[in-house]
């Protein structure tokens, strides 16, 4: 077994290598992975965090017994790579095949509404916990690809007649944001027998968290508003393109387009922060028994962030009425640009605009544990009431287990469901020296082997007692 | 302890086998094929066309092809003429004139006296060897008293227009003379007399008295053989005799103005102003030559020197000044002096009646004789020129110019010709209207009748031809120079030009493939004044218009040349294989005459029209025939076809019109729908296309 583990091992490096290129980040989160055990656990760990990781989950989590006195992160990051195209089965099933109707509709089928490649990234800089208090920083970079999906149509099946075929998901949205924190948590005075709302389950502890967030945006470059749509019929190829897409904080800057010699005028405003915002964490998390434990939190109540220097929005706008061979017919130079005058118009513009606000999301994070022995099972829920930094509506369920052979030695696995991504599986492992804490954490999309579609890596380090 | 131990081994145990479990999970599912592009069906549906042609944009690159004023396209055709310069081709006649003039009286200059003595003893005999004083008796000279004057210099002979002698009588006989009389006697003419003076005509010339008496030699004729001849009476008296008395007579003859003479001449020194009649049909008032000679000879026939100096005012130089000859010449002996008259300015005088001349100041010069030379002269003798005006050819002239023709240069242009049969084919289009614009630009400033002969070649019938004749009117101007464009310009219409819309039609209907010009033009009426200059020409265009309004008497059935493909065509390229293209389209017109189009395309030149391997069938309909969908499906098999080299043809079908005249108008338009569906195979591993599945 191990020699053909060992065998297959550089193949699955490269495998591991491609999917990471083709992932798409589906634990990462716009505030931050949490942490590596988090992430190790498919984001079902969050009641079991007791240290400056936890305030990033809830930091009514620094409230709870267990939690470590001192600890200082040294540092932490991850790379999460995700999409949605192609899975390591249909790869090896496509290979010099010659590619049915079924095969056709499965793959276009798997794509969703759109097909993407997202590439999120997360360094945690320094952070310290004292008792119930922590603070940090962190800096995510998050890249998304789309892809529409009738592109694949039209390249795979070629292009229906009166059908019109939709462009407007093609683009890309990244941003780039840097969060500085500060949590606390404090115990709730309770009566000496105490239930959870509306049930019979008695509350032992119950602890109170609120943290602060200032968020710091260096770059956004976002598409507001795209539509464009395609249609062919026996007479000629209608479309219509509006295409808008803002930016803050990118490099660069105006194009003087209206001289006979464009240039490029330096942006004056341009700075390394370019759109600024608050946020608060409230939270709560309590002690049932021994072995149960659980926590609610809302995260990231904020009005978002104002992005207000080195903006631009670049307006696209084009149109084409009944586009055939003919339209190009060289009658005579005269014709052929008033047809093609007449029959299609395109305008694009790239204006500096004002400050404008993008989203962060508002969270709600509940989640319990059970503790037997050696082993923790954490159950968590996670639902977004806005959109934005990787965030859709749909609820997440996440479960993770966590088995302590060794008290150094943490062996970590989970796995999530809904969310943005669908099944997501993870594993992980961590070495604890008490003083020195280091973990790792691998999670993928698709969870189950051949329909790997994305693949992250988390890795962290950090001082505790 | 040992149980603890064991617990911890199970565990660690487990441990390894979950984590193991674990990588198995991902490792075995990361088992990668080698990238080796997939392979898929596709079906393209393309839109090809679908929008109205306006025959306008279809006939643009035709360069015979116009709307006309009604609309109505027209097939027209324009040809321009080389340009004919005339100025190159007026020139003006030579001249060659003789011309003389008498150098009429002349001058004999005076020559030194001569005298004579009558002795007294010779007079009155009996007191001859006397001495002393004596009685002399009253007596009278005896008749016939005679005595030889001895001769003058500087001449022999002469005919005396004018001159005088003089005559002093001195009487040293010692009486009076009552009557003296002394007559001038030619002795080489048997003694005519040449003169009698009569010296007592104022009275007594008494003893011891000179008496000058002058008598006008006019009209006389003497040689220098002379006599004296003396009579008298005296009425005598006493007289101491010393033997020295008589009559002492000196004779003096000035300078004679002679018509003729052997004699030592004087200077003669004359003018004269002939002229040259021009005969030329230009009756030229001014000329700025490009060329051209004068020259002057002198034959000296004369016996004195002759030095002639000759102003022609009627030829000046660029700077206005006469042009000024000169002749010298000895006796017996030629001279010659000759003027190039290029850049010189001809301005002939009128002659008086209707014609122009050259005037010409001839002085002639002539030192006389040499030394005591006696020649022989007449005033009847003449100098004699002889002047050649030769090559004239005029930059500009201004005048009026005689009918003067000129060949105009023969020009052949073809017809284009698209392709094999079309010419055989269009002989079967029978068109039945036409128009023809000559227009004519020219800066001739005198009246032209041109002569345009066209002659149509390789038709039928073969030849034809058309006559055209008409007149420019003068413009009015001359050209200064080669930039100099400016020009009249007019435009002739059929009728203008002499030619009737019937044999027009018959020269067009025939379809010449060559056509060939060549005519004649009349310049100038004899009676216009006006200019021409080098720069002067004219040129034609011709211009026929024929509206696209025809019969069709049969079916015309056009085959293209055929085109090779050496290449064939790489339809399939980038890994799309095409496997089957399924064209839909229908052309329908506002036309009224319908024509089939089809292309074909055959591996074998010679099966092109006959059993061509793809036909493409487009059928034009007219108006109000349905449009009605043609599909023609190309399998992968007809595409092969087209991958090896092939040829292409094209055949056009029309129909008889049925004896309505087919019209295309300006606003005629074809509605063309074209759609195609394409089948192809996308294989990108297969980029350089070939082969199907």
């Amino acid at each position: 077994m191990i020699r053909y583990l060992l065998n297959r091992l550089p193949a699955a490096l490269i495998c591991l290598t491609a999917v990471s290129i083709l992932a798409l980040p589906d634990t990462a989160r716009a505030q931050g992975n949490y942490s590596t055990a988090d992430y190790s656990m498919a984001g079902g760990r969050g009641t079991l965090l007791r240290d400056i990781d936890a305030a990033l989950v809830n930091p009514a989590l620094l409230g709870l017994p267990g939690r470590r006195s001192f600890s200082f992160r040294l540092l932490a990051g991850s790379i999460h790579v995700d999409q949605n195209i192609m899975s390591i089965a249909r790869w090896n099933r496509w290979q010099g095949s010659f590619l049915d109707d079924e095969e056709k509709s499965s793959f276009l089928d798997s794509l969703g509404d759109f097909a993407h490649v997202d590439v999120m990234t997360e360094v945690s800089s320094l952070g310290i916990q004292v008792g119930r208090f922590a603070l940090g920083a962190y800096h995510i970079v998050d890249i998304e690809t789309r892809l529409p999906k009738d592109l694949f149509e039209l390249v795979l099946n070629g292009n229906e007649l009166n059908r019109t075929y939709n462009f407007g998901d093609f683009g890309v949205n990244s941003e780039s944001v840097s969060v500085l924190h500060a949590s606390y948590a404090f115990k709730v005075p309770m009566a000496a027998e105490a239930y959870l709302p509306m049930t019979i389950v008695p509350v032992r502890e119950l602890y109170g968290g609120i943290g602060l967030k200032y968020y710091m945006g260096h770059q956004y470059a976002g598409i507001d508003e795209g539509l464009v749509d395609l249609t062919f019929t026996e007479s000629g190829m209608f479309g219509n393109a509006v295409y808008t897409y803002r930016s803050a904080g990118v490099p660069g800057g105006l194009v003087d387009d209206e001289s006979d010699d464009p240039e490029v005028i330096a942006d004056s405003t341009f700075s390394a922060v370019s759109g600024r915002g608050f946020g608060i964490d409230l939270g709560v998390a309590g002690v049932i028994n021994d072995q149960v434990s659980f926590h609610i939190g809302l995260l990231n109540l904020s009005p978002g962030i104002s992005w207000n220097s080195s903006t631009y929005e670049v307006r696209l706008t084009a149109s084409a009425d009944t586009i055939n061979l003919g339209t190009f017919l060289e009658l005579d130079e005269e014709a052929e640009e008033t047809d093609l005058d007449t029959l299609t118009s395109y305008d694009a513009e790239v204006n500096k605009i004002g400050s404008f606000s993008t989203p962060v999301p508002v969270l709600l994070r509940m989640g319990t544990t059970l503790r037997y022995k050696r082993l923790a099972f954490n159950i968590e829920f996670e639902q977004a009431f806005t959109r934005g930094m990787g965030y859709n509506l749909m609820p997440r369920l996440g479960l993770g287990i966590e088995y302590r052979p060794l008290g150094i030695f943490p062996l970590r696995a989970g796995m999530s469901l809904g969310g943005r991504h669908g099944l997501v599986g993870a594993i992980g492992l961590g070495l604890d020296l008490r003083a020195l804490v280091w973990e790792l954490g691998i999670a993928n999309t698709g969870l189950t082997p051949g329909r790997v579609k994305g693949l992250g890596v988390s890795t962290g380090l950090k001082v505790s007692f | 302890m040992r149980s603890d131990r064991s617990i911890g081994r199970r565990q660690l145990s487990y441990s390894a086998l979950l984590l193991g479990a674990l990588i198995f999970g991902i490792v075995s599912g990361c088992s990668l094929k080698s990238p080796s592009a997939p392979s898929w069906e596709v079906v393209f549906n393309l839109p090809l066309l679908n929008q109205w042609f306006d025959i306008t944009d279809l006939m643009d690159d035709e360069d015979f092809v116009f709307v006309g004023s009604d609309s109505i396209y027209a097939i027209d055709f324009e040809q321009t003429l080389e340009k004919i310069k005339i100025g190159d081709d007026i020139t003006l006649d030579d001249l060659n004139e003789s011309i003389s003039q008498a150098i009429g009286a002349f001058t004999v200059p005076s020559a030194p006296p001569q005298s004579v003595t009558f002795r007294l003893d010779a007079l009155y005999p009996p007191i001859a060897g006397l001495t002393g004083s004596f009685p002399i008796p009253a007596f009278s000279i005896p008749a016939g008293f005679q005595k030889d004057l001895p001769p003058f210099d500087g001449f022999s002979q002469v005919v005396i227009d004018t001159g005088t002698v003089t005559l002093s009588v001195t009487n040293s006989t010692g009486v009076d003379f009552t009557s003296l009389g002394i007559r001038l006697l030619d002795e080489g003419a048997d003694n005519a007399e040449v003169v009698n003076i009569d010296v007592t005509a104022t009275g007594t010339i008494e003893d011891g008295e000179t008496r000058v008496v002058q008598k006008s030699l006019a009209g006389v004729t003497t040689g220098n053989d002379l006599i004296l001849e003396a009579t008298g009476q005296t009425p005598g008296g006493v007289k101491d005799l010393d033997g020295n008395e008589g009559i002492d007579v000196v004779v003096t003859v000035g300078e004679l103005r002679v018509s003729s003479a052997t004699a030592e001449v004087s200077e003669i020194d004359f003018d004269f102003y002939p002229t040259i009649p021009i005969t030329d049909s230009t009756r030229v008032q001014s000329a700025l030559l490009s060329a051209g000679n004068l020259t002057l000879t002198l034959n000296n026939q004369l016996p004195i020197s002759l030095d002639l100096t000759i102003e022609l005012p009627n030829i000046t130089d660029g700077a206005g000044s006469p042009v000024l000859l000169g002749l010298v010449a000895s006796p017996g002996a030629p001279d010659s002096d000759s003027r190039d008259l290029a850049g010189h300015t001809l301005a002939p005088s009128d002659d008086g009646s209707g014609g122009k001349e050259l005037a010409l100041t001839v002085n002639v010069h002539s030192s006389g004789s040499s030394g005591s030379q006696v020649v022989t002269l007449s005033s009847t003798d003449s100098v004699s020129v002889q002047a050649a005006v030769t090559g004239l050819v005029v930059q500009e002239v201004t005048g009026v110019l005689d009918q003067t023709t000129i060949s105009i240069p023969e020009e052949s242009f073809e017809l284009v010709e698209e392709s094999g049969n079309l010419f055989d084919e269009a002989r079967k289009f029978e068109l039945t209207d036409v128009d023809l614009e000559l227009t004519i630009r020219h800066n001739i400033d005198f009246p032209v009748n041109l002569q345009l002969n066209l002659i149509g070649e390789g038709g039928t019938p073969d030849p034809v031809q058309l006559n055209l004749i008409f007149d420019l009117v003068p413009s009015g101007f001359t050209p200064t120079g080669p930039g100099d464009t400016s020009a009249v310009t007019r435009v002739y219409t059929l009728t203008d030009l002499n030619e009737t819309e019937a044999n027009l039609l018959q020269f067009l209907n025939a379809f010449p493939t060559t056509i060939r010009s060549s005519g004649s033009a009349s310049v100038g009426d004899g009676t216009y004044l006006g200019s021409v200059s080098s720069y002067s020409s004219f040129q034609a265009d011709l211009y026929f218009s024929t509206p696209l309004q025809f019969n069709i008497t049969e079916s015309i059935s056009i085959e293209l040349d055929k085109e090779y493909s050496d290449e064939g065509l790489e339809m399939d390229e980038g890994g799309v294989e095409i496997q089957e293209v399924t064209l839909t389209y229908s052309i329908s017109s506002t036309m009224g005459l319908p024509l089939t189009v089809r292309m074909m395309v055959a591996a074998d030149s010679s099966l092109v029209y006959t059993d061509p391997d793809v036909e493409l069938v487009l059928a034009i309909r007219s108006t109000g025939e349905a449009a009605q969908d043609t599909v023609i499906t190309l399998t992968r098999e007809k595409w092969d076809l087209l991958r090896q080299p092939f040829y292409t043809g094209v055949r056009i079908d029309i129909p008889p019109t049925g004896g309505t005249p087919f019209r295309l108008a300006k606003n005629d338009r074809l509605f063309t729908k074209a759609f195609a569906t394409l089948r192809a195979i996308i294989d990108p591993d297969d980029s350089g296309g070939g082969g199907g599945r």
